[in-house]
């Protein structure tokens, strides 16, 4: 008690003194690593829309953060005027020939702001112009390949780049199934057609295959990376399967114009140029197209689990509407079996994380 | 000055917890007079002593110090009002966790800047003698006895020689001895011209000190007049507080201890002339209390120091808690 | 007549509370003028402020460091298994900043204040209005809000700022070490990522939090301590009292707080 008490001043002192060069020691850290006390660069650019890019937007090369947006103003062209700095240390980085690129996710995962460096030798003087990679300028310095342009090497960047057209394919196949279920409805009005449940019942086998492999890519996601081998072979097999039914169907003397009624009401759509059949082979091509994309994804299944669960169940929907379709081209002609109710699955992602936790 | 009372009440009223503890009351003490105000239990008046020292702000009326409201003092003005005057408590109100020296300091280091830590060592222990109390100075408080706590408590409203001493229940708790002592010192105040006024249920003190004397009973004053008049008074509600008051022989003496004290304190805290001029006290008239000898005052110590209270003692202090 | 004794009592209870609320506004400007001058003035104690800092800053050093550590490892727990298995391990950085430096730091080294030195102050000045020692302050010519309240208010408030610079140290870096018995990760890389996440900004909203709760814990608990009148029941009713209003206030200003920097 007495010890304390007698050197209560020191302690105090020491007490506070510590803690003040404490504070000190971490601004002065933090203040540096905010770039404090470093010089920026300033440039210009021009976009077409402010979406996605605000000021402090970070810009980005390699995964190195290089620069930022300092501030963007709409101007009189209706354009977006943007001024952005180039930290110090990547100032050799910015050369002649620059561009800037904003990827955007189509899926909500935020955008990215990425810089890729010209190839010219001259470094760009501060207060340059540098365009975007959409811009006609852009294009050209592209084209020309002034522009050290990685592969998108990032993980986010190859996400996005991967998914958006795989979404695209399965959207695809979306809308050409329903614009062939419409069809078929108004042609197969209380028709029948025995030879055509027949061909069509095939073609829902394969579907059915397909719908199978797509479920058993959900049970097996829990341990989607150890199982990726079995899963990119059954695929392979089923977009095998798949592309022997397109071949049949294609071939005009083969097996399946022999089990069409030539007569009938069915008649009514190949006499229309074909247009259901032109319907099912492009559906069917798009299905194997999407697969084909989930084959080259499941190898960043890893990482990106969430987002690749969420793909895999809207494939599985767009298979699973194709197959109600087939389905009920075989119960028809008055769709009198109609098509069947369908037992809703838990979307994959959730089982996903049911798993980690 | 001339005749302008040396604090003066004027329609004071004062609450406290939802009560009226003082009503209108008004009065003036005179420069240099010794006040003695009596009444029961609850009567209000230690509030009224509160009240005339700026400790209790009343609700109504005005407390005036030589003709100036305290509550339109200046922060300077207010400091020096309480440069000279000084307030004993009833039960001491020392500072329990300073040690008595500091009790005795705090006084002087707030209003004599200028004193050396010596100086201020000597005035200290000057001023303990001078109630009698010599004992170690680097206690705390909660060591000494109720009696002991009050001469301290005396000592610290002398330690600067206040003009106007306010004191509550002057005896109280004290053996005969310490008593008898601090009645010598209020009795040399009277001496010596300083204004006094004290609160007591006692009617021995006001036969011995009063020049005038006020009796309160639930917060009003109701009859204050000089010691003449008060013997004359026959109201029964005033009686049965003053009790019988007999009319008064001889005049009060002081005490040369006191004047001596206060002259070598004058010294020290004036220009800082060493204390060494100040005259060997003269033996005290009333020898009866002196008979036990420890109340008596020694000769004056010169300026050597011989307490060594200077070094701060706050190391044992245990504030902030 | 009942109407307008009602009418009456309703008037003065109204009195009554404005005049409360005035008074408490101008005990606190006081108190604030009077701490911001009080190192100029040369009368008053600067021992009670090294005190209460010793007391209030020092002593609860121990309770704070166990507190952040504890908190501090928790969070790196999490991040390294749970967060981790979302591929979201960096999150855990960003966690650690908002937990430790911006919203639970102040708030819990507050409670601890609170609990520790609220009710000793709000106590201790109680036993004295008792012991008539505030009366013996004011008869000898010391403000006590000077020489009372102000060294306290400064010294919980500069306890309070610096337990937040400690809570954030063992938060962050003392929850570290103790990570490393149970899942090392390099220093470099803790580094690399808590600096890439902290800024001065989350440092400064610490600090500012901190300062803000030192004000109302000091402020409250002198007052109650003040507001005591005469019996000794009444002080461990104002110690109470201090930690009940001064947590309330204390939570109230850390969500408006916390609400003007998000919103804002």
């Amino acid at each position: 008690m007495k010890f304390r008490i007698k050197y209560a001043d020191r302690i105090v002192g020491l007490f506070v003194v510590l803690a003040a060069v404490l504070l000190c020691v971490s601004v002065v850290v933090l203040g540096g690593n905010q770039r404090w006390f470093a010089r920026n660069y300033h440039f210009t650019s021009r976009f077409a829309s402010g979406g996605g890019i605000a000021p402090g937007t970070a810009i980005n090369m390699k995964g190195f953060q290089v620069g930022k947006i300092e501030r963007i103003t709409l101007n009189a062209d209706n354009e977006v005027d943007v001024d952005f700095v180039i930290y110090d240390t990547y100032l050799e980085k910015a050369k002649h020939n620059s561009i800037l690129e904003l990827v955007t996710s189509p899926i909500g995962l935020g955008s990215q702001l990425l810089f890729h460096p010209g190839k010219g030798e001259a470094r760009l003087e501060e207060g340059a112009f540098v365009p975007t990679a959409d811009s006609p300028e852009g294009q050209a310095l592209l084209e020309q390949e002034l522009v050290d342009i990685p592969p998108k090497d990032d993980t986010i960047t190859r996400l996005l780049a991967n998914v958006n057209p795989l979404l695209e394919n399965v959207n695809k196949t979306v809308v050409t199934v329903n614009r062939t279920l419409t069809e078929v409805n108004r042609a197969l009005a209380g028709q029948s057609s025995g030879p055509l449940g027949q061909i069509v019942g095939d073609a829902a086998d394969t579907m059915a295959g397909v719908e199978a492999l797509v479920v058993g890519v959900k049970d097996q996601a829990q341990s989607v990376v150890a199982k990726a081998d079995d899963l990119v072979s059954s695929i392979n097999r089923i977009t095998l399967n798949l592309e022997a039914t397109t071949e049949a169907l294609r071939d005009p003397t083969g097996l399946v114009p022999k089990l069409l009624d030539p007569k009938g009401s069915i008649k009514t759509i190949l006499d229309d140029k074909n247009a259901l059949y032109n319907s099912l082979i492009g559906s069917l091509a798009e299905t194997q197209k999407t697969l084909r994309n989930i084959q080259s994804m499941t190898t960043t299944l890893n990482a990106q689990m969430p987002t690749i669960a969420a793909t895999l169940e809207e494939t599985r929907t767009a298979i699973g509407k194709a197959q109600d379709v087939l389905e009920g081209l075989k119960n028809n002609p008055l769709l009198r079996g109609g098509i069947p109710e369908r037992r809703d699955q838990a979307p994959v992602y959730q089982s996903l994380r049911d798993a980690e936790l | 000055m001339g005749d302008e009372p040396i604090i003066e009440l004027r329609g004071v009223g004062a609450h406290r917890g939802g009560f009226q503890i003082l009503r209108e009351v008004s009065f003036g003490l005179a420069e240099g007079a010794t006040t003695v105000f009596m009444g029961g239990a609850g009567s209000g008046k230690s509030s009224l002593l509160k009240a005339a020292a700026g400790i209790v702000v009343p609700d109504e009326g005005a407390v005036l110090f030589r003709g100036k409201d305290l509550a339109k003092m200046s922060r300077a003005e207010e400091l020096e009002f309480h440069r000279r005057s000084g307030f004993v408590f009833q039960d001491a109100a020392l500072w329990a966790n300073q040690s008595l020296f500091d009790n005795l300091a705090l006084p002087l280091r707030l209003h004599e800047h200028g004193l050396s830590a010596a100086e201020v060592a000597r005035a200290v222990a000057r001023v303990a003698e001078l109630v009698g109390y010599s004992d170690e100075l680097k206690a705390r408080p909660s060591e000494l006895s109720t009696g002991e706590r009050r001469l301290i408590g005396l000592a610290r409203a002398l330690v600067l020689d206040p003009e106007l001493l306010l004191m509550d229940e002057p005896a109280a708790y004290l053996d005969e001895t310490s008593a008898e002592r601090v009645f010598e010192i209020i009795a040399s105040l009277g001496a010596r011209r300083r204004s006094v006024a004290i609160v007591s249920g006692s009617s021995d003190i006001a036969h011995r000190f009063a020049d005038s004397l006020g009796v309160l009973k639930a917060g009003r004053l109701l009859a204050f007049g000089s010691y003449a008049e008060a013997v004359r008074w026959d109201d029964p509600a005033i009686r049965v507080v003053t009790g019988r008051l007999r009319a008064r022989k001889a005049p009060v003496s002081g005490d040369a201890a006191l004047s001596a004290w206060a002259d070598a304190l004058t010294g020290s805290l004036g220009d800082g002339a060493p204390s060494a001029a100040a005259p060997a006290p003269a033996r005290p008239p009333d020898a009866e209390a002196r008979e036990r000898g420890k109340a008596a005052a020694p000769p004056e110590p010169t300026d050597s120091g011989g307490s060594d209270q200077g070094g701060r003692a706050a190391d044992t202090d245990e504030e902030g808690r | 007549m009942t109407l307008g004794l009602w009418l009456e009592r309703i008037g003065r209870t109204l009195r009554e509370r404005l005049y409360g609320l005035f008074y408490g506004l101008g005990y606190f400007f006081n108190v604030l003028k009077e701490s911001i001058l009080f190192f100029k003035r040369r009368q008053v104690g600067f021992r009670v402020l090294v005190m209460q800092i010793l007391f209030t800053g020092y002593e609860a050093l121990r309770i704070s460091a166990v507190l952040a550590l504890a908190i501090g490892v928790a969070i790196n727990l999490i991040g390294s298994s749970l967060l981790a298995g979302f591929g979201q391990g960096k999150l855990m950085y960003t966690l650690l900043i908002i937990v430790i430096t911006r919203e639970l730091g102040p708030l819990l080294t507050a409670f601890i204040v609170i609990a520790r030195s609220g009710t000793a102050i709000a106590t201790e000045l109680g036993g004295m209005v008792v012991a008539h020692e505030i009366e013996a302050y004011v008869a000898v010519g010391v403000n006590p809000i000077t020489y009372l309240a102000a060294p306290r208010v400064l010294g919980v408030v500069i306890s309070m700022m610096v337990l937040t610079v400690y809570f954030n140290v063992f938060g962050l870096f003392g929850s570290f070490a103790v990570m490393q018995l149970l899942k090392p990760v390099a220093f470099q890389e803790y580094m690399k990522n808590l600096v890439e996440v902290l800024t001065v900004g989350d440092l400064l909203l610490g600090l500012v939090k901190s300062l803000v709760f030192g004000v109302i814990i000091s402020v409250v608990s002198t007052y109650r301590g003040f507001a005591v009148e005469r019996s000794t029941t009444e002080v461990p009713v104002a110690g109470i009292r201090a930690v009940g209003t001064s947590f309330i206030l204390c939570i109230v200003a850390d969500a408006a707080l916390t609400a003007v920097l998000y919103l804002g």
